[in-house]
């Protein structure tokens, strides 16, 4: 049995010009100690689905009005608010991008932690104040005894990002929603983030949902890839079947936009043209047919549904057959 | 909180000290002030021992006429200094009392209407104005009057009036913070609402809070103090306003009776509201120099 398994998720939003569906029919699914990155631009609903899973979206304006989130075999969807909150943060953790935004101002990081660990740990201060230090040094920050008192904006971008790791990992949670974990730092600093996620993946052995428009961090970090387009699962596969052999003509279009180092100088950047359309606008058949060079007219009437392909799965009336040329070169970084 | 303490100098050493006066010489004008309020109330009475309400001496003593009541006696001989101290205390204790009130009553509507938001927000917010349209001092002295005069029901009525500005600045601080990406952190991390409201949003919200509630103190003591003039003061104890209230048909021969009080109360709403302008600029980021 997967750990995570969502089954035909389906968001809406109600907004003042009427009701959209951000996420139709979203199917992924999760084993223990596995990675799977979520793929796609921004307003694909990547963070739709990490909301929905962890049951954070505003209630006013946000319902799942379908599918099921089975977590261990139960529906996160059936629990109520109590329930649900001893499972966030217990057995689902979350990181988010801007570690300095989602850390909070006035607190010292060390209280933080111990704040985390003591709200699902029934532990004295003194080994919650243990375990904080012990968190620390497992994500490698420098001089843990120190930082624990300093307050976040006294640590650097990528100390900071270390801190909401620890936070995340305090009751040793068996997934972690990684959202856009590396997007807010810089390069190094990146290389360094994904290589400690992965470290204390292979120790902890908790499954990761590692959310990226990044195919570079994908390629990295991830054993299987999920590609996002208006709010479908368009493609997913092994990572490296997905990155070599893409049979989707967006994931294509994804990972030629990359591929700028063998062009030659002064040569126009490959992009996909147009723009993901509104939420309240979708066209009818495949969302991404008025952007597609492949689009026949079936794809224009009807949306296509995941089936079978290679060794994962597409939607799409044009399946691309040929092989992508491009390759992604896999760089690894040390912790 | 933690963050408003560690932005003031720690000023330890009197070189310290001289330093954060010279950066907000008005704050510490305040402070000084504040000061000297208190330890007037500390051991004033302690120094002029005796009950304020005693005829402790001949009537109509101007200050300075007799050293054993340096600072006068009223028309009915009572001892002018040691009115002045007991006053220091009663103003005080009410200033703080009735704004710890305010403050707790404010920042709970304000808290619950701004997280929350909605249909609890609208309800909230409407009580509030209900508050904010009637003259402030009317609905303290219709209070006061219904439900006989003392300390508990001055404090009450001050309170009671004061709140609503406070709970407006709250719930304005929680709208914004309630959706900044740390409280969603906290709730990723299996927070409940009471804990987010209590350890998250709140310690961030404080601030501004702080520096309203030392404005709101200075209002507090000109409230208790006209209160006390209208003769709906505690009649046990011996306000500034009971002294300017019994003095003012002896203006004109003995400005001193209404004179002294006043100056004190002046003095003590001064000095409060300089402390909370000062603690508004240091808060202000335009205004706050950077001092790291």
């Amino acid at each position: 049995m997967a750990l995570l398994d969502i089954r035909a998720l389906r968001t809406g939003f109600t907004t003042a010009t009427g009701h959209v569906t951000a996420l139709h029919d979203v199917s992924l699914s999760i084993d223990r100690g596995e990675t799977l990155a979520l793929v796609g631009e921004s307003g694909s609903g990547k963070s739709v689905t990490a909301c929905s899973i962890l049951r954070l979206l505003p209630r006013r304006v946000a319902r799942v009005t379908g599918g099921q989130i089975l977590f261990n075999g139960a529906d996160l969807l059936a629990l109520d608010d109590r329930a649900m909150q001893g499972i966030r943060g217990n057995r689902i953790a979350m990181i988010f991008q801007e570690p300095m935004s989602a850390l909070n101002p006035v607190m010292r990081i060390g209280d933080q932690i111990i704040e985390a660990v003591r709200l699902h740990r029934r532990v004295t201060h003194a080994e919650a104040h243990a375990r904080a230090l012990a968190l620390l040094e497992q994500v490698r920050m420098p001089s843990p005894r120190e930082r624990a008192n300093d307050f976040p904006h006294q640590l650097s971008g990528g100390m900071r990002q270390r801190a909401m790791i620890a936070i995340a990992l305090a009751c040793e949670p068996d997934l972690l929603i990684a959202d856009e974990p590396t997007t807010a730092l810089d390069v190094t600093t990146q290389a360094q983030i994904l290589a400690l996620l992965k470290r204390l993946q292979a120790e902890t052995g908790m499954a990761m949902l590692l959310i990226t428009h990044d195919l570079g961090v994908v390629a990295e970090t991830a054993n299987r890839a999920a590609v996002m387009y208006a709010g479908r699962v368009v493609e997913q596969g092994p990572v490296e079947a997905l990155l070599t052999r893409p049979a989707h003509p967006y994931t294509a279009g994804l990972l030629a936009a990359l591929a700028i180092e063998t062009l030659p100088p002064g040569s126009r950047l490959p992009e996909i043209p147009g723009t993901v359309p509104p939420l309240s606008a979708m066209p009818a058949g495949c969302a991404f047919a008025p952007r597609c060079t492949h689009a026949v007219a079936r794809c224009r009437i009807e949306v296509p549904v995941l089936e079978p392909a290679g060794s994962g799965e597409v939607a799409c009336h044009a399946r691309l057959r040929v092989p992508s040329p491009t390759v992604i070169e896999i760089e690894e970084v040390a912790a | 909180m933690s963050m408003l303490i560690s932005r003031l100098p720690a000023a330890t050493t009197p070189l310290a000290w001289w330093r954060f006066a010279r950066a907000y010489p008005s704050a510490t004008l305040g402070l000084v002030l504040m000061l000297a309020v208190v330890l007037v109330a500390l051991v004033g009475p302690l120094i002029f021992p005796g009950d304020p309400w005693d005829m402790a001496g001949p009537p109509m003593l101007w200050p300075g006429d007799d050293p054993g009541y340096p600072l006068g006696t009223d028309f009915m001989g009572r001892d002018l200094a040691t009115g002045l101290a007991a006053g220091a205390r009663v103003s005080l204790l009410i200033g703080l009392v009735s704004t710890a009130l305010a403050a707790t009553l404010g920042i709970t509507v304000g808290a619950i209407g701004g997280y929350f938001g909605g249909r609890v927000d609208a309800a909230l917010m409407r009580v509030t104005e209900v508050f904010q349209t009637v003259p402030k001092f009317v609905l303290a002295v219709v209070l006061v009057a219904i439900f006989k005069p003392s300390v508990t029901t001055v404090v009450v009525a001050i309170g009671v009036v004061s709140w609503p500005a406070t709970a407006r600045l709250v719930r304005a601080e929680f709208l914004s913070l309630r959706s900044r990406e740390f409280v969603l952190a906290a709730r990723t991390v299996g927070m409940s609402h009471a804990r987010l409201i209590l350890t998250q949003i709140l310690p961030n919200a404080l601030p501004p809070v702080i520096a309203m509630a030392t404005l709101t103190v200075a209002t507090a003591i000109q409230t208790e103090a006209s209160l006390a003039f209208l003769g709906l003061g505690d009649p046990n104890v011996m306000s500034w306003g009971t002294i300017i209230g019994g003095g003012r048909e002896q203006v004109a021969d003995a400005w001193y009776i209404c004179g002294l009080p006043g100056l004190a109360i002046v003095v003590t709403v001064l000095a409060f509201n300089l402390i909370g302008d000062g603690i508004n600029d240091a808060l202000n980021p335009h205004l706050r120099q950077r001092r790291h």
